[in-house]
């Protein structure tokens, strides 16, 4: 029984755990999404290397953003909410469409929005990451001495 | 090469030799139509067809996705080409466009709405130059023009004469305004692609040192007081122009005489690099 009781606890907190993984993602999402906005407005300002080559990398964001700019539909990651993708979506197939001076007003356009994200998707991983975990935990002990 | 063109018009011209075509024109709305040594064909079922009627008809959402390709989806990084009305591939695929033009303050900004495109498929005919070579470097390199009307292969000679410059020792600039100039095989030169005529001369003349400066198509009064201040300061020079005489050629309004000591016309209506005249 005891251990019965300690796979339920392991089993409710790892729910919760992945919850809260979700909030991290959305975090790193929307700081990746910001270091790539300041990145590109200097490649397409300065160097104006196309897009092909600002996207020869592997990271997680550029390989969600290569498929929305080279492939017609991609599936919403979990880890973003619908407007987060919709802004995403716009985001890269507006990419190399037109000149470097309306590109570049359309990435400063957006720069304060997408740093006002990435401090919320902060503050809510901060506030719900313990929370998800501990619900984790609690709901597992409830289930335990209800079982018992 | 043309990887840049939709699925369906690779399909169509598949079984085309392509070292036998010249041009690809495609208008949204119209078949397409293959310049074949020539002679316009169109395409249907990857066969070549005489009857225009039965080829495959062009879509606007072809032509853009054309554009698309062809600037690897980065139309800022050739916005500067595509006000100039072409666009040049990394393959050195030229392709002119024709569409609205965007203005403001009187200066073009960039062509939107393309309704058609015409795709130039580059050759390199190796020894298509070797008569004209001979011809301009006996006792010396000489200042040489070549004259031809549009498409009867004055890139394609240009090409083949940097290729044969690579038998005599000399710094060679090659300033190739629209990237076409540029092969593997002539590779030993100094080429300055992608910015106009005035700006390269004026630079590279000075940090490049070149002894024979090699360009394409000069075009106007600005070009030639160029080509003169470069001759003027004892650097030799190889350029092409439009025409179909020597004597039309010397008549243009922006020409300054007394800079070629040779003139090569190129035949119209045949294979492209056919030597008309040298004088």
């Amino acid at each position: 029984m005891i251990y019965l009781g300690f796979c339920i606890i392991i089993l409710t907190t790892y729910i919760g755990y992945c919850f809260s993984k979700n909030l991290a993602k959305r975090k790193k999402f929307f700081n990746d999404f910001y270091n790539f906005n300041q990145k590109i407005k200097r490649e397409v300002g300065f160097s104006k290397n196309t897009l092909l080559s600002i996207l020869d990398e592997e990271n997680e964001f550029v390989l969600l953003l290569k498929k929305v700019v080279f492939e017609s539909e991609i599936e919403r990651p979990k880890y973003l909410e619908k407007e987060d993708f919709e802004l995403f979506i716009n985001y890269g197939k507006f990419l190399g469409t037109s000149d470097s001076d309306s590109q570049i007003s359309y990435f400063n356009s957006l720069n304060d929005g997408i740093k006002k994200l990435l401090e919320e998707a902060k503050q809510k991983e901060e506030k719900l990451r313990p929370l998800y975990l501990k619900l984790g935990f609690f709901i597992g002990l409830a289930l335990l001495i209800i079982l018992l | 090469m043309l990887s840049f063109l939709p699925e369906r018009i690779k399909k169509a011209i598949a079984k085309v030799d392509l070292t036998e075509v010249y041009e690809i024109r495609l208008r949204s709305g119209q078949p397409i139509i293959i310049n074949v040594k020539n002679k316009l064909k169109s395409v249907l079922d990857g066969q070549l067809i005489d009857d225009f009627d039965k080829g495959l008809i062009i879509l606007k959402s072809d032509l853009e996705e054309i554009i698309r390709r062809a600037t690897e989806f980065s139309i800022y990084s050739f916005n500067e080409e595509i006000k100039q009305g072409f666009l040049t591939t990394k393959d050195g695929v030229r392709i002119g466009l024709a569409g609205e033009c965007v203005v403001e303050n009187g200066k073009i900004i960039t062509i939107s709405t393309i309704y058609s495109v015409n795709v130039r498929i580059p050759h390199e005919v190796i020894g298509s130059s070797n008569k004209i070579f001979k011809e301009i470097t006996t006792d010396g390199v000489k200042n040489t023009l070549i004259i031809s009307p549009p498409g009867q292969g004055k890139t394609t000679i240009l090409k083949d004469l940097i290729r044969n410059f690579k038998s005599i020792p000399l710094n060679i600039l090659v300033i190739d305004e629209r990237n076409e100039l540029f092969s593997f095989s002539n590779c030993f030169a100094d080429y300055v692609k992608n910015c106009n005529k005035h700006f390269a001369f004026n630079y590279a003349l000075r940090s490049l040192s070149p002894k024979l400066v090699i360009t394409d198509e000069l075009m106007s009064k600005e070009d030639f007081l160029c080509v003169k201040a470069c001759v003027d300061s004892g650097v030799k020079i190889i350029a092409t122009i439009h025409g179909n005489s020597i004597e039309k050629v010397k008549n243009k309004d922006f020409y300054i005489d007394n800079l070629f000591d040779k003139y090569v016309l190129l035949k119209e209506f045949s294979l492209p690099g056919q030597i008309e005249k040298i004088l």
